[in-house]
């Protein structure tokens, strides 16, 4: 008993210097393998000769008309004004292209012109950019593409695995049914990468189950047309066990309030009105998605570059589950923000840990 | 003293180059703000950016202008841009023989589409607003049909060909100049110009004078077709692939850059200087505004802004006839 005390002790205390070590640097390897996971184990890896700091990083942004985007470019300013980021940012600078790829491409063009050290992108299109990374590797320029990442090899991709996710959020149903009955599948958007990546996740384990039947239906990552899916979904079907949905889940869960209907364990992305009512009716539910600080993690993958550090050519970010009993008002979900507001801006495995009010300005 | 329609046609020609001059103004003003914030935008990398960045739109708005001119109005070149775009990004492979092919081929499409837009207007008597609005929906589906997600390649030689430069001089103004040179001078030369400017001026009277309104309406379909098949080429070598969604600004932004440059929405008139000046005015601008620090929040509303001021401008034009019979009538 008392070796388990000590043990337990001594790993708090490591966790905890641990802890430290990586809020102090941005760079130090251990800190870095912790955020930065392979995607493959044949992925690849990155490394130039380090450069000497403070490093100038332009972020090229494209889309920037929702919540997410919004956020997302609230995060980059703040998390380049943090002190262990500042430290090594000499100049920041966030341009925005919308759609528009030729846009995004003069826009890179220009900011290879300013010399910048780095660049971040959130790509406008996945293959239009690559003659233009390609252009600023040359010379010498550091890219980090993120979220909408790109095809060409020379730049570096940081993700979260939108497989992983679909497939976490089965294996909680899995469990909270035990194996068996009807399970409601609300997908995205029928065709993108991401929907599909997020659906074989769900059906690679849910054929492991015999019991376990799916019923499909498609909500676009839209509330409101979730909502109505999900009502017309309810009419016909009565003995659903559980509900694997994605974004817009806050629409699906008030189609069973709307109609009263017995409450199951749900799945989510970070929609910060699912989670409210999750706590609120204690229903069980799984919240996992892609985080708007995935942009950080792109400055950081680009600072730890420019700094002689190894980063995978294609890294994806620990994802960051959270289910009901360990949702915290004010920490991982907000009472006092609109229901559309994306919650995970942090992600700790990062040590990435953006306050609220930096987020919503 | 003068007869009145000599003085009449005095303004009108002035009025014609107005908008062009005020877009070379404005282009030297914008440049030189540019340069005092990026000294190095006037070095051969810098410049040849900013020919890249405008170029794609020049050909869409110089296509724009011919419809324009005919008292037409295209509203599927952004969709035109897409599907020829996909389709060479999907088929050039990297022969020398395959990239020629396909290139000709893209412009025979390009033909093509606009002559598809051209029937569905003259012939099947559609509104251009409401037909070629259609038709758009048409090319941007096959576009996702050939090519449902951004992919495909452009060999690495056709890209630096149509977008790298000699010295001060990018290779995308010589591509603009050469389209200029080997299709709009040669029509505006012959009958056919002629013919667009005379039926956009008055489609009645022309019609009455035994021009064939028809045929002259498809030809210029057709031939603003044939200049998003170059525009599409161009956006497929810069940006070394297809997108299936690359040419939807371009709709909006071409009549703007057209508007911008002194071009009559009205038919009749208008120069083809007008448009590619107002491009790259209108290309720059949009540009500048990330580099100037604009923030993301405000470039959008500027976007919206200008373009509104602009389609705007074209109609005050209209209200300043000299009776509102005249508006009226339009």
């Amino acid at each position: 008993m008392r070796r388990f005390v000590v043990s337990a002790l001594a790993t708090g205390a490591l966790l905890a210097a641990a802890g430290t070590a990586s809020a102090d640097d941005l760079v130090a390897p251990e800190s870095l393998a912790r955020c930065f996971l392979k995607e493959t184990p044949s992925t690849p890896i990155v490394q130039h000769a380090a450069k000497q700091g403070p490093y100038k990083i332009a972020f090229s942004n494209s889309y920037y008309g929702n919540n997410w985007r919004t956020e997302m470019l609230n995060i980059a300013s703040a998390y380049a004004k943090q002190p262990q980021v500042a430290k090594y940012v000499g100049k920041f600078e966030i341009q925005n292209a919308g759609n528009n790829v030729a846009q995004q491409v003069a826009q890179i063009r220009q900011m290879i012109l300013a010399r910048y050290d780095a660049i971040v992108v959130n790509a406008a299109s996945p293959s239009g950019l690559d003659s233009v990374i390609g252009q600023a590797v040359r010379q010498g320029i550091v890219v980090v593409a993120f979220d909408n990442t790109v095809t060409t090899h020379e730049a570096v991709n940081v993700d979260e695995s939108q497989y992983d996710m679909g497939r976490l959020w089965a294996e909680f149903l899995a469990k909270e049914t035990g194996g068996k009955g009807k399970i409601l599948m609300v997908r995205g958007l029928a065709g993108t990468t991401v929907d599909n990546d997020q659906g074989d996740g769900a059906m690679d384990v849910f054929k492991k189950y015999p019991d376990i039947h799916t019923v499909q239906v498609y909500g676009n990552w839209d509330v409101g047309l979730n909502q109505k899916v999900a009502a017309d979904a309810l009419a016909t079907n009565h003995d659903l066990a559980g509900v694997w949905g994605t974004e817009g889940m806050t629409g699906t869960l008030q189609a069973f309030l709307q109609v009263g209907a017995q409450l199951v364990p749900m799945t989510s992305e970070s929609d910060n009105g699912f989670m409210m009512l999750a706590v609120q009716h204690k229903m069980p539910a799984l919240v996992i998605g892609q985080s708007p600080a995935l942009v950080a993690a792109a400055m950081r993958a680009a600072i730890a570059v420019l700094a002689g550090q190894a980063v995978p050519r294609d890294a994806n970010i620990p994802l960051n589950p959270v289910t009901t009993d360990e949702m915290k008002a004010g920490a991982n979900y907000f009472p006092d923000q609109p229901n559309s507001f994306v919650t995970n801006i942090s992600i700790p495995q990062c040590a990435i840990d953006i306050p609220v009010h930096d987020v919503v300005k | 003293m003068k007869p009145p329609e000599a003085k009449e046609r005095r303004r009108g020609g002035v009025e014609k180059h107005a908008g062009p001059l005020s877009c070379a103004v404005g282009l030297v003003v914008l440049i030189g703000l540019y340069a005092i914030r990026q000294p190095l935008i006037l070095s051969p990398f810098g410049l040849a950016s900013l020919a890249n960045v405008s170029v794609a739109l020049a050909l869409a708005a110089v296509g724009q202008t011919l419809v324009l001119l005919t008292a037409g109005l295209d509203l599927s070149i952004g969709a035109e841009i897409t599907l020829i775009n996909c389709f060479a990004a999907t088929t050039m492979g990297s022969s020398a023989l395959s990239v020629a092919s396909v290139v000709v081929a893209s412009l025979v499409i390009g033909l093509a589409l606009g002559a598809f837009n051209g029937l569905v207007v003259a012939y099947g008597r559609i509104e251009p607003l409401i037909g070629t609005f259609c038709t758009s929906f048409i090319f941007a589906g096959s576009a996702l049909i050939i090519l449902p997600r951004p992919g495909g390649s452009v060999p690495d030689g056709f890209a630096a060909a149509l977008t790298g430069n000699w010295g001060p001089l990018p290779f995308s103004l010589v591509l603009l100049a050469a389209a200029v040179l080997l299709v709009w001078v040669p029509v505006f030369g012959s009958r056919l110009g002629r013919y667009i400017t005379a039926i956009g001026d008055d489609p009645e009277s022309a019609r009455i004078s035994g021009l064939p309104v028809r045929r002259v309406a498809l030809a210029s379909y057709m031939l603003a077709g044939l200049f998003s098949a170059i525009a599409a080429l161009f956006l497929a070598a810069e940006t070394t692939s297809g997108d299936p969604s690359i040419g939807g600004i371009y709709t909006l932004n071409s009549l703007a850059a057209a508007v911008l440059g002194g071009v009559s929405l009205m038919g009749g008139r208008g120069t083809v200087m007008g448009p590619i000046l107002g491009s790259f005015v209108l290309s720059i601008i949009l540009n500048a505004l990330g580099v100037f620090n604009v923030s993301a929040f405000w470039q959008d509303f500027i976007e919206g802004l200008i373009l509104m001021l602009v389609l705007g401008l074209g109609g005050f034009r209209v209200l300043r006839a000299a009776s509102w019979l005249a508006v009226l009538r339009q």
